[in-house]
């Protein structure tokens, strides 16, 4: 391999398509299993398609690619995750609405990014800490789809929701 | 070359997405990493959110390996809720592998220690092979949830109530334990220790600290020492037993009158491979001492390797390495130290309430009991009788 990295062209659901590093869009397990097994590496002009991630999250992706591009891997650690510590820079990168939050973590785990998967499911766990599940559910617009029968079986439930 | 600074950030862009996204349009996947960072207690309120929250948070706890059941686990984690408690033992009695419980009877605001182990006791953890168990004598029968353990640590108080009675026979009932191969024992009497111990026949190491021996027990283990191959406990105790197939020893060493026991027991483990020493620094007149009786005592042709583990090791003094005929000493290994620790620790700990407790047998009492166990010895195997001068040197030794 030459010492200048080559670039690829990612592909966003929407068809716009982004001229990358390569070291950069190896932050991505997926793009880098794909590269790697595919043989796509030396083919300067191979495109990638990302048929589930869109321009706008893939450039905020990109973003985060960029500033992340020359950490270590992180580790298979299930033992520290309930003590992971979130970085200035990436507490201020995910400081963006709902909706956006969520596309990150489904193209987080889609391009198989661990680190940004980490922070963006830790920032959610954060909204999460502490709330009763009625606050939970306002907070998120979530339904409250439970049948009478299964309210019965989750026991305090009606308390839950009229303690706060 | 920076490409990603071309693509500087479009708010626009962004607001402009033509579906907004809420949490529960996450897959399954990116839900459990969420749920996995929160607490037990999160956990068990995002149950009640909607059906598939629920769900998916008893998938996550079905990947519980390690459960600690403690005073945290029935206030904060379920708010007293033993509904919730038993829904969750349920879900993870099956599959947790390793249980420690330190429940401590401690003041009035905590919750029945009784209700706990009440509740325990409907479970089947089929999976466990590692308890750590604290609990008062009434509690014991609670084993008999824990079906394949192979490594028990128990460690039974006795509350007032419950001084003088006697502990139904869980340890060796039936098929109860059966696959045992380490036991941890420590408490306020050997009451919890009761006779058939010797059916465990997996058993393969003992670490054992009690205040008084009163049954049968010392003898049941000496009758099945030939597949005891680790053994720890004090040494003041230790001499109740006849352990002379025992491969591996663990002992702690704090005070000066600790070393000439030391040496005095040292030539009943005959076939001592490895000798784990916890304690303050050594002499070299110990060492030559220690060298003497092991020249007199040792059946094996290798020296003995003696790992010397220093109280408040975190400091970290290499003790040098010393090398002869009979004796290989050295730091332990990496890794071992804190094994070591935290069973000197439980060792220890127990040692400074004995001292309190307990009337300090006298040299007359030491020599009745040793007499006894030689003679018990001798029975035990005639072939054994060429070892008798060596037991008399010992005796004679100062201590």
């Amino acid at each position: 391999m030459c010492d200048e990295m080559p670039n690829i062209k990612l592909e966003s659901s929407d068809g716009e398509i982004f001229d990358v590093d390569v070291k950069i869009a190896k932050c991505s397990g997926t793009i880098r299993t794909m590269l790697e097994d595919c043989g796509m590496e030396d083919n300067v002009n191979a495109i990638v398609p990302l048929l589930n991630v869109n321009s706008a999250i893939l450039r905020k992706i990109l973003v985060w690619a960029d500033h992340h591009k020359d950490d270590p891997l992180p580790a298979e650690d299930d033992e520290n995750k309930r003590t992971y510590h979130i970085s200035l820079w990436d507490a201020d990168f995910v400081k963006v609405d709902q909706s956006t939050l969520f596309d990150l973590i489904l193209a987080a785990n889609y391009l198989d990014i661990k680190s940004l998967l980490h922070v963006t499911c830790k920032t959610v766990a954060n909204m999460m800490e502490g709330k009763t599940p009625e606050m939970i559910r306002k907070f998120f617009n979530i339904p409250n789809d439970f049948t009478p029968a299964e309210k019965e079986q989750l026991g305090a439930e009606n308390e839950w929701s009229e303690e706060e | 070359m920076q490409p990603s600074k071309r693509y500087k950030l479009d708010d626009d862009t962004l607001k402009n997405q033509s579906y907004v996204k809420n949490l529960i349009d996450l897959n399954d996947d990116c839900l459990l990493e969420i749920f996995e960072y929160l607490k037990v207690a999160d956990q068990n309120r995002v149950r009640r959110i909607c059906p598939r929250f629920n769900a998916i948070i008893q998938q996550l706890w079905r990947k519980t390996k390690i459960l600690h059941i403690n005073h945290e686990l029935v206030t904060t984690f379920f708010q007293y809720s033993w509904t919730d408690i038993e829904d969750y033992l349920e879900i993870v009695s099956g599959i947790v592998v390793n249980v420690t419980s330190y429940y401590v009877e401690r003041s009035a605001f905590l919750p029945d220690v009784n209700l706990l182990y009440n509740v325990l006791q409907r479970f089947n953890f089929s999976n466990a092979e590692e308890l750590s168990l604290s609990c008062f004598v009434e509690h014991v029968p609670l084993l008999r949830s824990f079906p394949n353990l192979k490594k028990l640590t128990l460690e039974v108080n006795i509350n007032e109530k419950n001084r003088d009675s006697s502990v139904p026979f869980v340890l060796t009932n039936q098929n109860a334990l059966r696959k045992l191969e380490s036991l941890n024992i420590s408490g306020y009497t050997s009451k919890i220790l009761p006779n058939g111990i010797c059916k465990l026949q997996n058993l393969r190491e003992i670490f054992i600290a009690l205040e008084d021996y009163c049954n049968g027990w010392p003898k049941e283990l000496s009758e099945m020492s030939n597949h005891i191959h680790t053994f720890a406990g004090r040494l003041g105790t230790m001499d109740l037993f006849t352990m002379p197939d025992v491969k591996v020893l663990k002992v702690p060493l704090l005070q000066k009158s600790w070393e000439s026991e030391l040496l005095w027991q040292i030539g009943n483990y005959k076939k001592l491979e490895i000798l784990y020493i916890y304690g303050r620094p050594y002499s070299d007149e110990f060492i030559s001492k220690f060298e003497n009786v092991l020249a007199k005592t040792r059946a094996l042709k290798e020296p003995l390797r003696v790992k010397f583990i220093q109280k408040g090791h975190r400091f970290y003094y290499v003790y040098p390495t010393i090398k002869s005929k009979f004796i290989n000493l050295s730091g332990p290994d990496i890794g071992e130290d804190n094994e070591i620790l935290s069973l000197m620790y439980r060792i220890l700990l127990d040692d400074f309430t004995l001292s309190t407790t307990m009337p300090k047998m006298s040299v007359e009492e030491k020599v009745a009991k040793i007499c006894s166990r030689i003679a018990f010895n001798n029975n035990r195997n005639t072939n054994r009788s060429s070892n008798d001068d060596d037991e008399k040197h010992l005796r004679t030794m100062d201590f």
